[in-house]
């Protein structure tokens, strides 16, 4: 089924990813983190299904470890020593704070892998074309020829071994020589080619000015209320680490904020920000099933 | 009023001896819809790309071409981007972004069309050329036909008064051409665009185009409504081949009694005219010698189809092969057989999908096929290494000859071929000669024709002297004046003993010049024969001549059959 | 005027004719060549604009980092200041119009890189995408090299998945485009100034792409850096940017001289970036 949020606005896709990644790396809180990594678990998981399991195991893990694992060996500040390795003090300090730099980083790589999944090309190139129109058209071009130019080289490939110009086997020099001479027949075709693409764009009306970007993408009442929402979100953050209601420090000491309500209502606010993605979804997913037994 | 006209233009490229258009006077009425023809390099491509001035090549320019009242350099690049659209040749690299869509926005964007406006003429086109279904398909995913009707939706979305098209189908096959075609007509009479048209397919235009414009070595040679082209022929017989078959049958065979009938352009037509001539018992007017030579030239596909004898020895025989691309896909080859004969010009036709190239690939061993054998000299494909087979044995041409050069010169491509196998460099020479490159040897393959491109290409095969040729679609947006060279030279290379192996969609072509004609449809042979035995008894898949001539003249597969046949019958 | 030409029927009418339109020509290109003149110092400007640009923007933004948000934000910090320092040559891009031969030549470039890292799937960090970045920034110049080099590593992410590591790649690639546009100039000729180049890629991709990316994954890994982090990153990618090194060495040696031959031919048919 195709996600709930995949038909948001982009630009404000764009703002609750920018949020989603950049919260866990200001504040490195141990609550906070958690909240970020399961929201972005359990998103991953209604995106991907079972594949996010092999992306966790294969790469999110190995990251987490290293991470976590690194900090305690070459950081030797905090007050706590458990023990020493090789004269070199291991503290309790920088253990949670390897443990907390490799939550962060999975967070980010989570965050990213479901960016990846609702920005498709489309979207970056839409996004892009507000605000620089130049680098978008390249970056739709290039979209458009990587695919075109892969089929080019093995067309090629095939033209070339045809004309008993083509290898097959023969050492990895030899190999090699054939591979280059698809490449070099490839850049000239590509090369030549581009000048009826330019062509095609100036006549087209490129360069006139102002160039505006076609928006496959409106901007309607949901859009408002998520962004709305969003907005609410950031403003929650911004208040809580200005009055101080979250803070954490690591070093010479481990020591976070007092736990109140208020900073539980501000969790809370979190949470439900960066479950916006689960909870449409979910919205959707009930509705689907109402006008299914109705029927 | 004219929309546009064209006075005493005349330009040169810097440097050229030669002006490439010279005087040129024309005006093209608005809603009119005009075809210039004429061979390859006689300037029309430069005429169009002058009434375009953002693609207008820098060069000595006198005269003036007037767009709408005003010159059209006058025009600034706002109204000549909403007024005037270019569609190119290849589809391929005229689109620029990744996507259905935003290729479709493309010339809104730069003109600056707010988002509601853009909104309903994207949608509007999207309707028009009934494309919604792939709106949101990247363009990797179209195919040919597709991607050039969406180079077309990409400029009629700004609503020009102009629409100028420089041979928009050479790159298509005949049924995607002919979809085209008919996307032409809706536009000039539902939107009443003025259209210009540049085309080799004069067959499928004829009919729908009002005038007709013939150009040669830069200038106007002919400028008239299509029927009166007849004239034309009578003139310079030569260029039959530029015109509808059932309009050149009419002017070498037409009686003086129906000389003031309108020349036919359709098959319909066709077949009218030549019912008339059945009933009114042909009575003679042309010349001895004329009908003399059209009978010898007639003759020559009978002679040469004597010749290739059934029993001689194949120099490849695949049989029943099976093959797919990957495991879990659909067969393309389903139990296909076909026999190549040394010295024999095999012609293989049939629809889009038939599997007519695969059919080749599988024949040359460029494939290998799951099951079914394929002999070479009566040895097995699999005995021959890549390098015993390809280059020496079996030479493949495929599509886009391009695509087999490596350096930047016709010269040292040859050069390298013969460095690589150690051949004499006397070669070259002999080669230059037989297949007529002198003047292209020091050019860029990039700057040369079509047409010798495909014979620089077929000299760096026949280097190394193979004894098959296999070409894939060598005919695809050569002009009529090139395919007679080129098919002229194929006999002489068959003449030889070397065995060509030719796909082609040009059925006119193959009937031609062809020995035999192996038509493909769903993955096998369905039929195998000389071009009159495949050809004649077709309805609809067979040359337009043979459509003509259906159960009137019977086994005339070719206009010039036709044409024989009926004089012939006139002189008993 | 119009008048005039609609009567061109008549010899002397063409003759004034002829000479009307060369006179039109060499107004065109005494235009041309003043177009060009200003061009050149538009350029000029524009480099050093871009150079100082880089060279006092990135520190200013690396000291206010430091300064206000002390320790354990140097990944936020380091990623804003990639940002930052890329900002001004995209602006500078965006605000001069580029034409459309221009970005049809760099969006080529940038497939080509692309196409070339999917190609050489089987053979890790053997690519040949810094070599024709180089290439590029050659042939092309600084600016172009910058764009080049920039998009083709979000470009290719965009195929590979998009991560924090995306505005590093970008602007290690970005910066030996430009570097390259800086320190060669077209005319590759001799075998002397081919070595040259070779040891500039080589340079950069040990001592520009290898070392950034390092230090990304320093900073990725670690909020709390150390010196001996950094040289234990740099130890143990080293390998990896050897071997990418020798990749690059091979394909400039390889491909320098024919692709600057390509790209000058089709610099001479678009006239752009002369």
């Amino acid at each position: 089924m195709r996600d709930a949020f995949d038909t948001i606005n982009p630009i404000v896709a764009f703002v609750f990813f920018a949020f989603a990644l950049v919260m866990p790396m200001l504040l490195m809180h141990p609550a906070l983190l958690g909240i970020s990594l399961v929201c972005a678990l359990i998103w991953l998981f209604m995106l991907r299904g079972k594949k996010a399991w092999g992306y966790i195991l294969k790469f999110v893990l190995p990251i987490m470890l290293l991470t976590a694992i690194i900090n305690p060996l070459f950081n030797h500040a905090g007050i706590t020593t458990l023990f020493y390795i090789r004269f070199n003090p291991v503290t309790l300090e920088s253990i949670i704070y390897g443990v907390s730099s490799a939550a962060m980083l999975a967070s980010v790589v989570l965050w990213f892998a479901c960016f990846n999944q609702i920005f498709t090309s489309d979207k970056i190139v839409y996004l892009l074309g507000r605000f620089a129109p130049g680098l978008s058209l390249i970056v739709s071009m290039a979209l458009r020829f990587v695919p075109l130019f892969t089929k080019q080289a093995k067309r090629i490939a095939a033209a070339q071994r045809g004309a008993g110009m083509g290898v097959d086997g023969g050492s990895i020099i030899k190999r090699a020589g054939s591979g280059l001479s698809i490449l070099s027949s490839l850049i000239t075709w590509a090369l030549e080619s581009s000048v009826t693409t330019a062509d095609s764009m100036r006549s087209r009306g490129y360069g006139l000015h102002p160039r505006k970007s076609f928006a496959s993408y409106r901007f309607d009442g949901r859009d408002a209320l998520i962004g709305g929402l969003l907005a609410l979100g950031m403003l929650s953050c911004a208040l809580a680490s200005g009055f101080k209601l979250i803070s954490i420090r690591f070093f010479p000491s481990y020591k976070t904020n007092e736990i109140t309500p208020l900073f539980f209502a501000f969790l809370i606010a979190y949470a439900l920000t960066l479950l916006i993605p689960v909870i449409m979804n979910s919205i959707e997913a009930y509705r689907w099933h109402l006008s299914r037994s109705k029927l | 009023m004219a929309l546009v006209e064209i006075k005493a233009l005349s330009f040169s490229y810097p440097g050229a001896k030669t002006a490439a258009l010279s005087s040129i006077d024309l005006s093209v009425e608005e809603g009119g819809f005009v075809l210039i023809a004429g061979p390859s390099g006689c300037g029309k491509s430069t005429l169009l790309r002058r009434l375009k001035p953002t693609l207008s090549a820098h060069g000595l320019v006198s005269g003036a071409v007037i767009f709408d009242g005003e010159p059209i350099e006058a025009l600034n690049l706002r109204r000549q981007t909403s007024e005037i659209g270019f569609v190119m040749q290849d589809p391929e690299m005229q689109i620029a972004t990744d996507k259905v869509w935003h290729e479709l926005a493309f010339g809104l964007e730069s003109l600056g069309t707010d988002q509601a406006t853009m909104r309903v003429r994207v949608a509007e086109m999207a309707n028009f050329f009934g494309i919604q279904r792939w709106f949101h398909s990247p363009v990797s995913a179209l195919s040919g036909g597709q991607k050039q009707l969406l180079c077309l939706a990409s400029v009629m979305v700004m609503q020009p008064k102009l629409l100028i098209l420089d041979e928009p189908t050479s790159q298509l096959d005949p049924i995607a051409a002919a979809d085209f075609f008919d996307t032409l007509k809706r536009i000039n009479a539902d939107l009443g665009t003025t259209i210009i048209i540049t085309e080799h397919r004069v067959e499928g235009l004829f009919p729908i185009v009002d005038k007709v414009v013939f150009m040669r070595n830069g200038k106007v040679y002919f400028h008239g409504e299509p029927r009166d082209c007849a004239e034309l022929l009578n003139a310079e017989p030569a260029l039959s081949a530029v015109l509808p078959t059932a309009m050149t049958v009419f002017s070498k065979t037409q009686p003086e009694s129906m000389s003031s009938s309108p020349a036919p352009l359709t098959v319909r037509e066709g077949r009218s005219y030549l019912k008339s001539l059945i009933e009114s018992g042909f009575s003679s007017s042309k010349t001895a010698s004329n009908s003399a030579n059209s009978s010898k030239r007639a003759y020559r596909g009978r002679i040469k189809n004597e010749m290739s004898k059934p029993g001689d020895k194949p120099v490849i025989s695949m049989r029943d092969a099976w093959f797919r691309y990957e495991k879990s896909s659909e067969d393309i080859l389903k139990g296909a057989s076909l026999e190549v004969n040394s010295g024999e010009l095999l012609c293989v036709i049939g629809g889009n999908g038939a599997g007519k190239t695969t059919a080749i690939m599988t024949a040359s061993g460029m494939y290998k096929p799951y099951r079914g054998k394929v002999l070479l000299d009566g040895k097995p494909m699999s005995k021959y290494s890549d390098g015993e087979l390809f280059g020496k044995r079996v030479g493949v041409l495929l599509q886009n000859p391009i695509l087999s050069f490596v350096h930047d010169s016709v010269r040292e491509e040859l050069e390298g071929v013969i460095k690589r196998n150690k051949l004499e460099k006397s070669k070259l020479d002999e080669i230059v000669g037989t297949m007529e490159l002198e003047s292209i040897l020091e050019s860029n393959p990039y700057d040369i024709s079509g047409g010798e491109l495909q014979r620089a290409a077929i000299a760096k095969l026949l280097l190394l002297e193979p004894s098959v040729l296999f070409l894939d679609e060598a005919t695809k947006g050569m002009d009529a004046f090139f395919k007679e060279k080129f098919g002229t030279l194929l006999r002489r290379l068959t003449s030889r003993g070397t065995a060509i192996v030719l796909v082609s969609h040009d059925i006119e072509f193959c009937a031609e010049y062809a020995d035999r004609i192996a038509m493909f449809f769903d993955g096998g042979v369905i039929a195998d024969g000389t071009p009159r035995e495949v050809l004649s008894g077709n309805n609809f898949y067979t040359t337009v001549a043979a459509r003509i001539a259906n159960g009137l003249v019977p086994d005339a597969v070719t206009a010039n059959d036709l044409i024989a046949s009926l004089e012939g019958d006139r002189r008993k | 005027m119009l008048e005039d030409k609609t009567k061109g029927a008549n010899t002397a009418a063409v003759e004034a004719g002829k000479s009307e339109a060369d006179e039109r020509i060499l107004a065109a290109e005494r235009l041309r060549a003043r177009q060009e003149a200003d061009e050149k110092k538009r350029r000029l400007i524009r480099r050093i604009v871009s150079t100082v640009l880089i060279l006092v923007f990135v520190p200013s933004v690396v000291l206010v980092g430091l300064l206000e948000w002390q320790d354990r934000k140097y990944y936020i910090v380091s990623i804003l200041i990639i940002i930052f320092s890329m900002a001004p040559f995209f602006l500078v891009f965006e605000k001069r119009r580029p034409r459309a031969r221009e970005l049809t030549l760099i969006a080529v470039m940038v497939a080509l890189g692309v196409a070339g890292r999917a190609a050489f799937y089987m053979l890790p960090q053997f690519k040949p995408i810094a070599a024709i970045v180089i290439i590029t920034g050659v042939s092309l110049g600084s600016e172009a090299g910058f764009i080049t080099g920039a998009l083709t590593a979000f470009v290719s992410n965009i195929f590979f998945g998009q991560g924090p590591w995306t505005p590093w790649q970008m602007f290690a690639l970005g910066l030996i485009g430009f570097l390259s546009g800086i320190l060669f100039n077209d005319q590759i000729k001799t075998k002397w100034n081919l070595f040259l180049l070779c040891v500039f890629g080589a340079f950069a991709t040990v001592g520009i792409y290898g070392q950034i990316m390092d230090t990304q994954f320093v900073f990725a890994s670690a909020q709390k850096v150390t010196w001996d982090m950094f040289l234990a990153a740099y130890a143990s990618g080293l390998p990896m940017n050897l071997i990418f090194a020798a990749a690059t060495v091979f394909f400039l040696l390889v491909l320098t001289k024919p692709l600057l031959n390509k790209l000058g031919r089709i610099k001479k048919k678009h006239g752009v970036f002369e």
